[in-house]
């Protein structure tokens, strides 16, 4: 289980990010986190990760985030970035998956073991040699997924993911978002992409947590236009 | 901008030649760090009027050329881009050390061009010592190694940073240049009224890219703290390659005269 208490993130300059949010996804559950350009769900995700420091409580399975704890949370939550190209970073599809394994210090045995095994799960075996440079939008999110299912986390956090990708690609995307088994949080301003893959919708605005429900919600359009979207 | 293209390209290439699979990529990175280590600290050691001494260690970038399968049109170039310096660095010294060191026929060869030679000659061992360990060694084992040998952790943070990032700030150059192309009546070279603003631009934006690069890293478990220790033992070919090359070095250094 993954809780997030009361969680607060202000900015240097006083600005609330996230403002008091508390929520709890389960292993399996797909989450959309909706709300407006500005909202805080960038921030929420980050500061999920510690990478935003934040005030209030955030555990996963019962370990709290903490100095301490950091790099336990780190692997067991995976954030999948807005951007591709910031987090494929080594010269090659395979050193990029493999670079979570070998952090963690698993064995080249292991590491390579992995890489193979989540590569070929993906469908993106044969990009294993490519330059992350020569890939397309829809081919860079795979890899980007696979760079992070590198650790087994137990939760996964998408940051838009079907952002720059054409609609084949959003639908190769769903599929694969729903093959996965662990519990996802995903910020998205694609309403029907996030019908499709979610059970429940948490809008927020101004960094508060404006509606928690089933995503029907979502379908309401008045609703989702008096909560500014 | 067909530079900035081809300066992505090439990028790469010593990291693929580092995936090779020779005699010398096999060696444990520990000891082609210390080898390279020893030729650099020996041949920086000459003298300036030493070029016949320092000639000895050309042994050094011939051999593991040969063993490591390296081909010269790939390092040569990266040499050339120091030439410039130390051309310049020696240039001056044949200016002002007019007197004649030794003749070859009636032609009087200076101190100040001996000293050039020397220059050029410790330029090229050198780089060539640090090129090669790169290009047999990948960069990941290189940092492990740093941080073995007590290196701090910010400058391997450093080293790690950039060498990762750098392909990305170029493919951002790459990018910011086609639209100044498109928007400036296809002209090929930035104009100078235009480079501060550039270059500035640039600058913020790649700043805010390496930072988010960097949590991208830590996300996945980078930590300067936990950067990987390589489990690999020294054999006795690692051994030999380091004592072999040290006692070559020292001959070269202590013991040959001319």
């Amino acid at each position: 289980m993954l809780t997030i208490k009361n969680l607060r993130v202000e900015y240097p300059n006083g600005k609330k990010a996230v403002n008091g949010v508390s929520f709890e996804l389960s292993p399996g559950e797909n989450i959309a986190l909706i709300g407006a350009n500005g909202a805080g769900k960038t921030s929420l995700l980050l500061a999920l990760v510690g990478i935003l420091v934040s005030e209030g409580e955030i555990s996963v399975g019962g370990t709290v985030l903490e100095k301490k704890t950091l790099r336990e949370i780190r692997s067991r939550l995976g954030l999948v970035f807005q951007s591709p190209d910031d987090q494929l970073f080594m010269p090659t599809i395979y050193d990029d998956v493999s670079f979570g394994p070998r952090s963690y210090g698993y064995s080249e045995e292991e590491t390579a073991a992995r890489t193979n095994r989540i590569l070929t799960d993906l469908g993106i075996m044969h990009l294993s040699g490519s330059s992350p440079l020569k890939l397309s939008g829809g081919e860079k999110r795979l890899c980007a997924i696979a760079a992070v299912l590198a650790t087994e986390p137990e939760f996964l956090l998408f940051d838009e993911p079907t952002a720059f990708l054409d609609p084949r690609a959003r639908r190769q995307l769903a599929s694969t978002i729903l093959s996965l088994p662990q519990g996802k949080i995903i910020a998205t301003h694609d309403l029907d992409f996030a019908q499709k893959v979610c059970s429940r919708a948490i809008v927020l605005y101004e960094g508060k947590i404006l509606a928690n429900g089933d995503i029907g919600l979502l379908s309401d359009e008045q609703s989702l236009i008096g909560m500014g979207l | 901008m067909a530079d900035l293209v081809s300066s992505l390209k090439d990028l790469r290439v010593l990291e693929g030649l580092a995936a090779k699979n020779s005699v010398i990529h096999r060696l444990h990175p520990f000891a082609k760090l210390s080898m390279a280590l020893s030729i650099i600290c020996f041949s920086a050691s000459f003298g300036r009027y030493s070029f016949a001494q320092l000639s000895l260690y050309l042994f050094y970038p011939f051999i593991m050329m040969a063993l490591a399968e390296l081909p010269y049109s790939v390092l040569l170039p990266r040499l050339a881009a120091a030439l410039p310096f130390c051309l310049f660095a020696g240039i001056a010294n044949v200016a002002m050390e007019r007197t004649p060191a030794f003749y070859i026929g009636s032609i009087a060869i200076t101190f100040g061009t001996v000293s050039l030679m020397t220059i050029m000659l410790k330029m090229y061992i050198c780089v060539m010592a640090a090129l090669i360990m790169v290009a047999t060694t990948p960069i990941s084992d290189l940092s492990a190694q740093l941080r073995r040998l007590h290196v701090p952790g910010s400058f391997v943070l450093v080293f790690e940073i950039t060498y990762r990032y750098i392909g990305l700030l170029l493919e951002q150059a790459l990018s910011m240049a086609t639209a100044y192309r498109l928007r400036s009546g296809d002209r090929k070279a930035l104009l100078m009224r235009d480079m501060p603003s550039f270059l500035g631009q640039m600058l913020l934006s790649g700043f805010d890219r390496a930072e988010r690069v960097y949590a991208a890293m830590q996300c996945r478990g980078y930590a300067i703290d936990h950067i990987r220790q390589s489990k690999k033992k020294l054999k006795t070919a690692d051994i030999a390659a380091i004592g072999l090359t040290l006692a070559l070095a020292a001959c070269g250094r202590f013991f040959i005269f001319w």
